[in-house]
C-alpha cells in the first residue's frame, strides 16, 4: 500500500518537477567527473547530494548553476531547456548558489554585497531608477535579510574583514536576495563552528517551501535532518536515490560510502 | 559611513587643489600655463585609463585611440563647421565613444595582459592610420591653423593661454565631476563587484560583459573630450601626440597614482608629465631614466600608488579600524588583471580599490 502510494506521488511529482537533469555528462580530460546522471528536484523539495570526495557532487552543482557546461545530456528548469544558458541567465530565472568557499565581494560592505546580489530581483537599473525606489526596493529588503541571517550589526563592514562564518551567513543573505526558486548549496556547513552549524540548520529549516533546495553536504546529521530525498553519487555515477531512511540502510550505498555512513 | 577625518581630509585636499589650479595662470608665465593646460588634457586621458584599469579591471594601452579620434574630429569641426567649444567637445566625445564602440568587441572578452596587447595594437594602428590618411589628418605634418575657440555661442574667441587654460580646466572639471557622480550611483557598485570577483557577479545574474562594454565606451567618450581639449590647448595636432610613448606614460601615471582612483590618476599623470617635461629640462637626455627611477621609487614606497598612500594615511588618522589587512590592502602595482575564464576565482580577489 505505502509502496503504491509513493509510486503515485512520484508520478504526480514528475509533472511539477522544478529541475530535471537527463543523463548529464561532464569530462575533464580523460576523467569523467559526472557520468550520465539523472536528477529530479520537485517543487519545494529538499534534495541532498552525498558521496565520497571526488564523487562529482560539486561538478553536478556547477552544471546546474551554469558555472560549467555539460558535455552531454540536458537540463530543464521550470519547464524550459536551460542546457545552453550561461550562469547569469540561470541566476535571473531563479537558480541561486552558495559556494563551498563563501564567495562574497571583498571590497564591498556586507550591505552592498546583498544589494548587488538582489539587483535583478529589484528590477535592475529601471527598477531602482530613483533614490527612494532604490531605498524601498533594494536597500531596506537587503537590510532585513542581513537581520534575518544575524548580520545586522556588521552591515557597514567591508566583507574582507568578516570572519568565515559571517561570510557564510552573508552569502546566504545574498542568495536569498535573488529570490531563487532553486537554491544550490555547496557544503554550507564546511568550516563552521558547532554553534554556527546549528544556526545554519535553523536558517535552512526556516526557508519557505516555495524555495527548492539542492544540497551537497558531508555533515550527514544535517542531511538527514533536512532532506526529503537523498541521492548518492560515487565516481561520477548515481548509486542510489530515495528517502533518507531507505538510503541510510541501502547496501549499495554502504559499499560506496562506507567510511561516512554510520 | 565614511569616517569623518578622512572625509574632511579629502575635502581639504580637493579645495586646495582646485584653488591652486585656478591660480596657476596668474602665477606662472604664458608658456608654463599652456604646459599646464596640456598636462590637464593628458590628466583627463589618464582618468579614462584609470577608469578602465582600476575600476573595470581592463588595463589599457589603447586610450590614445579614442583620444586621437576625438582630437582629429574636433580639429576638423573647428576648421570647417563651428568654432563653438560646446560643439567641439560634444563632437570629440561622440567620436571617442564611436571609436570605442567599434573596438569594444576586441577588448571586453579578454582579460589581463591580453587586454594590454590588444589595446596596444589598437593604439598603434590608430597612429598608423593617422599618419597615412593624409587627406583627412594631414599625415605626419598634422593639422595646423585651427581657428581660436569660442566656448559658447556669442562669446569672443579665446586669444590668451590663460583663457584657454581656464576653459580646459572647466571642461575637465565638469567631466570628472560627472564621472564621480555616476560612479557613486549603484552603477559604480556593480562595476566594483565585477572587478572584485567576475564569476561571482555573473552568478548573481549580472551581465558583466555588458557593464564592461558600457564602461569602455564611456571611457572612450572621456578620452574623446580630452582630444577635443588638446586641439584647444595646443591648436595643432599630429600623430606624434598619440604615439606609444604617450600610452605608456599614461599607464605609468595611472599606476603611480593608484589605479582605482580618479584623483590619483590626475596626480600620477601630472607627476609623469612633470618629470618628462620639466625635470628632464634640468638634466637633458635623461627623461626615460628619470621616469624609470620614479616608477621604481613609487613601486617600493607606495605599492598601491599615491592614492593608496593617502588612504593609508587616512587610516592612520582614523585609529579605530577593524583589522588592517584584507584583500583590499594587498600590495601590488595597482594593475589588476582579471583572471581569464577558468582560472580559480581566488585570483580575482587581488584588488587595490579605494574602500569606503
Amino acid at each position: 500500500m505505502t509502496a503504491h502510494l509513493t509510486a503515485e506521488m512520484a508520478s504526480s511529482q514528475t509533472e511539477t518537477a522544478l529541475l530535471t537533469a537527463e543523463a548529464v555528462v561532464r569530462r575533464y580530460g580523460s576523467l569523467v567527473a559526472v557520468d550520465r546522471v539523472d536528477l529530479r528536484v520537485a517543487d519545494g523539495e529538499r534534495h541532498a547530494l552525498i558521496g565520497p570526495n571526488g564523487a562529482g557532487k560539486t561538478t553536478l552543482l556547477d552544471l546546474v548553476g551554469g558555472a560549467t557546461r555539460v558535455d552531454g545530456g540536458r537540463i530543464r528548469f521550470a519547464g524550459r531547456d536551460i542546457t545552453r544558458l550561461g550562469p547569469a541567465r540561470r541566476a535571473r530565472i531563479g537558480i541561486g548558489r552558495i559556494h563551498q568557499r563563501p564567495a562574497v565581494w571583498p571590497s564591498l560592505t556586507a550591505l552592498e554585497n546583498v544589494v548587488v546580489a538582489g539587483w535583478h530581483q529589484a528590477g535592475g537599473f529601471w527598477g531602482v531608477r530613483s533614490r527612494s525606489r532604490f531605498r524601498r526596493r533594494l536597500r531596506e529588503p537587503s537590510m532585513a535579510l542581513l537581520e534575518r541571517v544575524g548580520l545586522a550589526g556588521t552591515a557597514w563592514t567591508t566583507a574582507a574583514h568578516l570572519s568565515h562564518g559571517e561570510r557564510r551567513q552573508l552569502e546566504i543573505a545574498m542568495a536569498l536576495a535573488g529570490r531563487p526558486r532553486l537554491l544550490l548549496l555547496d557544503e554550507p556547513a564546511a568550516g563552521l563552528s558547532g554553534v554556527e552549524v546549528h544556526r545554519l540548520a535553523e536558517l535552512l529549516a526556516e526557508l519557505p517551501r516555495d524555495v527548492s533546495v539542492l544540497l551537497v553536504e558531508h555533515r550527514l546529521d544535517l542531511v538527514y535532518a533536512l532532506a526529503d530525498t537523498v541521492t548518492v553519487l560515487h565516481d561520477g555515477r548515481l548509486v542510489a536515490s530515495g528517502e533518507p531512511a531507505e538510503i541510510r540502510n541501502a547496501p549499495a550505498v554502504r559499499r560506496a560510502y562506507a567510511e561516512a555512513v554510520r | 559611513m565614511t569616517p569623518a577625518p578622512r572625509r574632511w581630509l579629502g575635502r581639504a585636499v580637493l579645495a586646495g587643489g582646485l584653488a591652486a589650479a585656478v591660480a596657476v595662470p596668474w602665477s606662472v608665465d604664458a608658456y608654463t600655463t599652456s604646459l599646464f593646460a596640456r598636462t590637464l588634457v593628458l590628466g583627463l586621458v589618464g582618468v579614462s585609463v584609470a577608469l578602465l584599469t582600476g575600476l573595470a579591471g581592463l588595463p589599457t594601452l589603447g586610450q590614445t585611440g579614442p583620444y586621437a579620434a576625438g582630437a582629429y574630429t574636433s580639429a576638423l569641426v573647428a576648421m570647417h563647421v563651428s568654432s563653438v567649444g560646446v560643439v567641439q567637445v560634444l563632437a570629440g566625445a561622440l567620436a571617442g565613444a564611436l571609436f570605442a564602440l567599434l573596438t569594444v568587441p576586441l577588448v571586453v572578452y579578454a582579460r589581463g595582459v591580453v587586454v594590454l596587447m590588444i589595446t596596444l595594437a589598437i593604439g598603434e594602428l590608430t597612429v598608423t592610420a593617422a599618419s597615412r590618411w593624409s587627406s583627412v589628418t594631414g599625415g605626419t605634418d598634422g593639422l595646423a591653423g585651427i581657428p581660436a575657440i569660442r566656448p559658447v555661442w556669442g562669446m569672443d574667441p579665446l586669444a590668451s593661454d590663460r583663457a584657454r587654460y581656464l576653459y580646459t580646466l572647466v571642461v575637465v572639471g565638469v567631466v570628472i565631476a560627472a564621472m564621480v557622480m555616476l560612479l557613486r550611483t549603484p552603477a559604480g557598485l556593480l562595476l566594483r563587484a565585477s572587478r572584485d570577483d567576475e564569476a561571482r557577479t555573473r552568478a548573481s545574474g549580472h551581465r558583466v560583459t555588458g557593464y564592461l562594454a558600457v564602461t569602455f565606451v564611456g571611457a572612450g567618450a572621456v578620452a574623446g573630450v580630452a582630444g577635443s581639449l588638446l586641439i584647444t590647448a595646443q591648436q595643432y595636432v599630429s600623430p606624434a601626440d598619440f604615439g606609444f610613448d604617450v600610452s605608456a606614460l599614461l599607464l605609468l601615471g595611472v599606476v603611480i597614482g593608484g589605479a582605482a582612483s580618479i584623483g590619483g590618476a590626475i596626480v600620477g599623470t601630472a607627476l609623469v608629465v612633470a618629470v618628462r617635461d620639466w625635470l628632464s629640462g634640468l638634466l637633458p637626455g635623461y627623461a626615460p631614466l628619470l621616469l624609470g627611477g620614479l616608477f621604481v621609487l613609487t613601486a617600493y614606497l607606495f605599492p598601491r600608488g599615491v592614492a593608496g598612500f593617502s588612504t593609508d594615511l587616512a587610516n592612520l588618522v582614523r585609529s579605530r579600524s577593524r583589522g588592517r589587512t584584507g584583500p583590499g590592502d594587498r600590495p601590488g602595482t595597482g594593475i589588476q588583471g582579471r583572471p581569464s575564464r577558468g582560472e580559480p576565482v581566488a585570483a580575482a580577489h587581488v584588488s587595490s580599490g579605494e574602500r569606503r
